[in-house]
């Protein structure tokens, strides 16, 4: 074959497949310490661990919610956490059927000679790495590559570089067990128009998919996790129908069917932008070989953090509002969101200017 | 988008579509003029424009069998030719429902320093040839590019400049209003098992659409004409069901849905084998987000050459023969194929002609 068949291939295709089920997707609660710091003080609440947990605690244990999530992505500390019982995470995900993963890149750094733009980081030691998420029971990996749109950019350079760059975190993710989600960023920042997104996301994910072939990449065991096709932040927005028009096109000209699934990033928006967004692709009456989904991290969490406010006695009201994000998202996998679970701060936007996790 | 928009857009994605209708395919009939003299010396006939004329018009005017087919390719000089009666090809093709297509390529040559690679030749005023061919009626274009498999075949050089050549070739046509078929034939020739081929065909199919993808070609717009994937024809045959299996994978892992049709070549395929094995392939309970059908030459006509001999009063032998393989493929590209097609005289014989060149 040209795709790699390791002895986790089996394995990889079932959680692969299994993440991309119909009416469930993804909480992206990955966040580093020092992203997750800034979540934190927007709510005056601490940075330190035990809050770090709490926040985490909350999530996993809402009533019902994990039922609408087939993967939660962790940040390395989170992977080894408790409930204040004393269960770990992990046993509380895998007892409700949600895959636990992992983040596995250490930020973006600078190319140099380019205007800003960047290279992923967290190739040392990444096999091993892996091979510790696997035996803590994580099973599948994350690592964000980012680009940007700008009159000269992305360049050949960051496009071939990212690409690389994801290929080879996917092939060692699949070396030790881990389905590898593949995310080329491509963010909103800037003035262009929908056409130009298009057309950019079209060329990385072009190269993407190149660079995933020619490292030997199983497609069946990889997902994907890729921007929507959206006009530039400084542009109006546009109906999600027309959204959904040119997410789709550009995924059905560049994503082989092998892949089994394709869970989208939020990026700036806000949490009922997202959804309805999602809901609208899937109302799309075109053929799609893979489901569509979500990996939400702001667009499921928003309304939660700010209805918790940090305060043990918002935990029930938090969780119902962290439920019904869940609810209204795997609604939107089946094309079947009515829309109405906006309250005021569903509604809000997430965009934050050039964008550091 | 990354594609381009020309004002042919619209009309490409639809006869691409159609091309792509479930229960039809491709008669590939462009046989050039020094290849179907071979054709017609195996059955004794003298290669003249006239004999060519006819062999054309006994295909395209058998009774019930142009419903089965949704394009025809041909080699120039046909594009231009008439029956008898005098009503041009291109007619009696549009009346029946068919696309005509046109062979735009001008062969292939050598590529220097490897070890009998090849490149394929014909992008000189290949636009204005197109215009030409796209006001005579044709809606359509076909370059085939070609691989092999060796012990270091087919290098990178090889697929680099075959895949580039392709895309070239591909946005051309799409320019002048003809859809292109993009075909990267991987030659069967070889001692090599099923899982190499799937790896080349891989490999091969990968880099052919990252170069349409540089080239801004729009992929509605397009056909994909590839080898099955199968073990190299010094190997022993598998069943059907195996080579539908690694065929449609290799497909999964490598051809965006966007592409609505892929028309596979027959090799040196017997007809039946070509049959069976696209049957099986459309039996397949997998993602398939393009149809799969046929764009073949000699797996169409070999029975009918035979039936004919050269002789006008074998017409009517020769145009059951090749309503019987229209049927039979037609069936295989709904995956109703039962196996029990009338075998004309050389319908299971093999057609593979060692490095064969058109």
């Amino acid at each position: 074959m040209s795709a790699f068949v390791g002895k986790y291939a089996e394995e990889l295709i079932k959680n692969a497949k299994y993440i991309a089920t119909p009416g469930k997707g993804i909480l992206a609660a990955d966040e580093s310490t020092g992203t997750i710091g800034k979540r934190l003080s927007s709510i005056s609440v601490e940075n330190i661990e035990s809050n770090r947990q709490a926040l985490r605690q909350l999530l996993f244990t809402s009533p019902n919610a994990l039922s609408y999530l087939s993967g939660v992505i962790l940040f390395e500390e989170t992977l080894y956490q408790k409930t204040s019982d004393g269960k770990p995470f992990v046993e509380v995900l895998e007892e409700n059927n949600v895959i636990p993963g992992v983040k596995v890149d250490k930020g973006t750094v600078e190319i140099a000679g380019t205007n800003g733009e960047t290279t992923t980081q967290g190739f040392d030691s990444l096999g091993a790495r892996c091979q510790q998420y696997y035996k803590a029971g994580a099973r599948f990996a994350k690592w964000r590559s980012v680009l940007k749109i700008g009159p000269n950019d992305p360049s050949e350079l960051s496009i071939q570089q990212n690409a690389q760059g994801l290929a080879r975190y996917a092939i060692i993710c699949q070396e030790n067990g881990l389905v590898p989600i593949v995310e080329p960023e491509v963010l909103t920042d800037g003035p262009h128009d929908i056409q130009k997104c298009a057309a950019v996301t079209e060329t990385v994910l072009a190269a993407v998919y190149k660079a995933l072939n020619e490292h030997h990449v199983l497609l069946e065991g990889t997902l994907l996790k890729p921007n929507m096709v959206t006009p530039g932040s400084d542009n109006p927005k546009v109906a999600p129908e027309l959204v959904a028009q040119y997410t789709v096109t550009a995924l059905r000209r560049t994503v082989p069917p092998a892949v089994p699934g394709i869970v989208f990033l939020s990026g700036g928006q806000s949490e009922e932008e997202a959804t309805l967004n999602l809901d609208a692709m899937n109302k799309l009456q075109v053929l799609k070989p893979w489901t569509l989904s979500f990996s939400f991290g702001r667009a499921l969490q928003q309304s939660t953090l700010k209805t918790w406010g940090g305060k043990k006695e918002n935990v029930g009201k938090a969780q119902e509002a962290f439920l019904s994000r869940c609810k209204a998202n795997s609604e939107a996998t089946l094309g079947k969101y009515g829309g109405g679970s906006a309250g005021g701060l569903a509604s809000e936007s997430l965009f934050v200017k050039g964008y550091k996790y | 988008m990354s594609c381009f928009t020309s004002k042919y857009a619209d009309e490409l994605a639809k006869n691409a579509a159609y091309i792509g209708t479930p229960g039809k395919g491709i008669l590939a009939a462009d046989e050039s003029t020094g290849t179907i003299g071979k054709r017609l010396s195996s059955i004794n006939v003298e290669n003249v424009e006239e004999n060519r004329r006819a062999l054309r018009e006994l295909l395209f005017t058998a009774p019930g069998a142009l419903q089965y087919l949704s394009g025809v390719i041909l080699f120039e000089e046909t594009l231009y030719q008439k029956t008898a009666a005098g009503k041009p090809f291109v007619d009696v093709l549009k009346e029946g429902g068919v696309l005509p297509g046109i062979k735009v390529d001008k062969g292939t040559v050598e590529l220097n320093g490897t070890n009998g690679e090849t490149f394929t030749q014909g992008l000189d005023g290949l636009a204005q040839r197109c215009q030409k061919y796209y006001e005579a009626g044709a809606r359509f274009a076909k370059w085939r590019a070609v691989l092999k498999i060796g012990a270091n075949e087919p290098t990178e050089l090889a697929i680099q400049e075959n895949a580039n050549g392709l895309a070239m070739y591909a946005a051309i046509c799409q320019q002048c209003g003809l859809v292109p078929i993009v075909e990267p034939e991987i030659l069967v020739d070889g001692s090599h098992d099923i899982k190499k081929c799937a790896d080349v065909t891989e490999r091969v199919l990968a880099a052919c659409y990252k170069s349409l993808n540089d080239h801004h070609v729009m992929l509605e717009g397009t056909l994909l004409k590839p080898n099955m994937v199968t073990p190299g024809s010094e190997s022993p045959k598998v069943a059907p069901e195996v080579i539908a299996e690694y065929t449609v994978r290799a497909l999964q892992r490598t051809v965006p849905a966007a592409v609505p049709a892929i028309v596979f070549l027959s090799g040196g395929q017997s007809e039946e084998e070509a049959t069976l094995n696209l049957n099986a392939m459309n039996k397949l309970q997998t993602k398939k987000p393009w149809s799969l059908s046929f764009s073949f030459g000699r797996a169409l006509q070999q029975s009918t050459l035979k039936a004919w001999a050269g002789k006008e009063e074998n017409l009517k032998k020769a145009q059951d023969a090749l309503l019987v393989r229209c049927k039979a493929n037609s069936e295989a590209t709904l995956g109703t194929y039962k196996g029990d097609a009338k075998l004309g005289e050389g319908a299971a014989e093999s057609l593979h002609v060692s490095n064969y060149k058109y």
